[in-house]
């Protein structure tokens, strides 16, 4: 075993190190200061990344105040720590008795404990079902949730699969529904409760708060600020989807701390870069169409959407477009960086077919019947196309559909579906070391007929 | 003796100031990660139990070193941990490059900016490793690649992490 195979083992695992490697890694380490630099730096790196990504390793001064209120609990002061403020007491000329002393250390240590109170002494939560694969994390440690388990400030939740895990809000009255495939922690923010949702999704009933007591949710992309609603949330890769059901919520972007006031019936997507908007919600806005294309339906003929040399017809709405040898073409220079464009024309029900290749890692979204109130879309991930890929895409009634690729399923509607809309195309920049772009060619649109 | 009202609003003070740099400093002695944290909230109870033997105009840092340096040895020796005991003297004997506290916040900083430049499957692992604890088994199986193998990355991942905060800081070697 080489010295670089006895480090990263120790690191992963050092207790599964031998005896006889972990002398030869001393035994170097000894022998090379370097080395042994380098060891320590990468010891300290371990715990930099543990609390920097670690969901059970924040909250580091409450859990100091927790032990603190557990030495002054009742019955839970042992001998040696009365001693210690005995010999304290002593040092200063005013030796204490035994009991004097577990006395004295109760009272400073609650008011410690009060000073330095990131969460009150009662339970935020309690777990009211606990099914399938639920792990409580706390101060490093982590157990399997159980059904009635009462949840404080700085526990995680990691719900991993089953049915929803169903939380009774220490209120009485609020109650949360976590998702399978959530993480979700406990937490503060001011001196009201905060729940922080990393991944997955929830929906809440909260009950009404007293003013100046609105309870967070927090995602990485946004605050929600609650006095009595009913809302779910969504959070997946960069995104937070808020809707809210009943009662209305404040939603702070992150980024750039721009709110937004969101009703019952709306719902905003928060993404890094995109327009900050309330969208009405799909529910109680079905399409008045039929679900299915019409078999029998007839289309004009194929007619040019682009006309290979110019941006004319189409208005770019972010990033930088050109035209480049018969294609338009989107570039996104970095990181996040995104480039839309939408076709000027509104169209009703259609066919849609043209090529499109992409370069680097892309998030790719194509969007049909766009309107200030919603649209339909796909949207995925692509890194280095091989060469062009041919697309037909069908607008008709409610549904738009991926004629020349069926396993990607009917375009998702994202607020209310309308008759007529723009035809747009977003790209952003997912990668971390170089430019993305797109092509776009051979665009040609035939119409439905009447 | 301070007065309750000194003593906890000190404390409070102290634990602030120092939090950071103490956790590091505690996993630089070669501590358990696992044990890191409940080291670092052993040493401010000792603080608090005993903080007017802290010098009048030393650093806080200083004292909580001393302690945490004393109460991870006593804590190995009690459990017969020889060999950790064997690691801190050795570790505690040398300089890393992020032992002062202005080096550390830099450190943290930066380390957000060299996460953000790993690939998508690296960030995944390091992701998955940190913040689901998953072990180098559970990662295997998860990117169908040998136990060895999980190792081998993650410690390339350290050291490439290790390699970009250090020339962040202007202290690689």
């Amino acid at each position: 075993m080489s010295t670089e195979e006895r480090i990263a083992r120790f690191l992963e695992d050092r207790d599964a190190l031998p005896d006889a490697e972990f002398e030869r890694l001393l035994e170097a380490l000894h022998a090379d200061a370097d080395l042994a630099r380098d060891f320590k730096d990468l010891l300290i790196l371990d715990d930099l990344c543990a609390r920097e990504l670690g969901p059970d390793r924040r909250g580091f001064r409450a859990q100091v105040a927790q032990r603190l209120r557990d030495l002054a609990g009742a019955g839970r002061i042992d001998a040696a720590k009365v001693v210690a403020l005995d010999r304290a007491g002593a040092r200063s000329g005013r030796r204490l008795g035994s009991a004097l002393g577990a006395a004295a250390l109760l009272a400073v240590a609650l008011a410690v404990a009060w000073t330095l109170r990131p969460r009150p002494t009662e339970a935020l939560a309690t777990l009211r079902t606990a099914p399938g694969e639920i792990t409580v994390l706390h101060a490093g440690s982590r157990a399997p949730a159980r059904a009635g388990q009462r949840l404080f400030l700085g526990n995680a939740l990691l719900h991993r699969g089953g049915e929803d895990a169903v939380l009774d809000l220490a209120d009485g009255g609020s109650v949360l529904e976590l998702k399978p495939g959530s993480s979700l922690k406990l937490a503060r923010a001011g001196s009201s409760p905060a729940f922080e949702l990393s991944s997955g999704a929830l929906e809440a009933r909260i009950a009404r708060r007293a003013p100046g007591t609105a309870l967070s949710f927090l995602t990485p992309e946004a605050e929600v600020l609650v006095v009595g609603t009913r809302l779910s949330l969504e959070v997946a890769e960069r995104v937070t989807k808020v809707e809210v059901l009943e009662g209305r919520v404040a939603v702070t972007r992150k980024e750039d701390g721009e709110i937004l006031d969101l009703e019952a019936g709306t719902f905003v997507t928060v993404e890094p870069g995109r327009e900050l908007v309330a969208l009405q919600s799909a529910e109680g806005a079905a399409p008045e169409w039929p679900a299915e294309p019409d078999a029998q339906l007839a289309f004009g003929p194929w007619e040019p959407l682009f006309d290979g040399s110019t941006l004319k017809g189409w208005t770019p709405t972010k990033g930088v477009w050109s035209v480049e040898d018969g294609a338009l073409v989107a570039l996104a220079p970095k990181q996040l960086d995104q480039a839309s464009i939408g076709c000027d024309a509104e169209m009703g029900d259609f066919e849609l077919r043209f090529s499109y290749k992409v370069e680097g890692s892309a998030y790719l979204e194509f969007k049909q019947r766009v309107t200030s109130t919603g649209g339909f879309y796909w949207g995925w991930k692509e890194r280095n196309s091989a060469g062009w890929t041919p697309c037909v895409l069908r607008m008709v009634g409610g549904r738009a559909s991926f004629v020349s690729d069926p396993t990607r399923g009917p375009a998702v509607l994202e607020g209310r579906a309308e008759p007529a809309g723009r035809i747009r195309f977003y790209l952003q920049n997912r990668g971390v070391d170089g430019p993305a772009r797109l092509w776009l060619k051979d665009l040609e649109l035939r119409k439905a007929l009447p | 003796m301070a007065s309750a009202p000194d003593r906890e609003a000190r404390l409070a003070e102290i634990l602030e100031a120092t939090q950071s740099h103490l956790r590091a400093y505690i996993a630089g002695l070669g501590a358990n990660p696992s044990d890191v944290d409940d080291l670092a909230q052993d040493v401010y109870l000792e603080l608090y139990r005993d903080m007017d033997r802290m010098p009048e105009g030393l650093e806080p840092i200083r004292w909580l070193k001393g302690i945490a340096r004393n109460l991870c040895l006593s804590r190995f020796r009690r459990e017969s941990r020889r060999r950790d005991a064997r690691l801190l003297e050795l570790m505690d004997r040398t300089a890393g490059r992020f032992e002062d506290p202005v080096a550390l916040e830099e450190a943290v900083a930066k380390l957000r900016e060299c996460l953000a430049r790993l690939n998508e499957r690296q960030r995944e692992l390091i992701t998955l490793r940190y913040a689901e604890g998953l072990g180098s088994s559970a990662l295997a199986e998860r990117f169908a690649l040998s136990v060895e193998a999980v190792r081998v990355t993650l410690f390339r991942l350290r050291g490439r992490l290790k390699d970009c905060i250090t020339q962040g800081l202007g202290r690689g070697t």
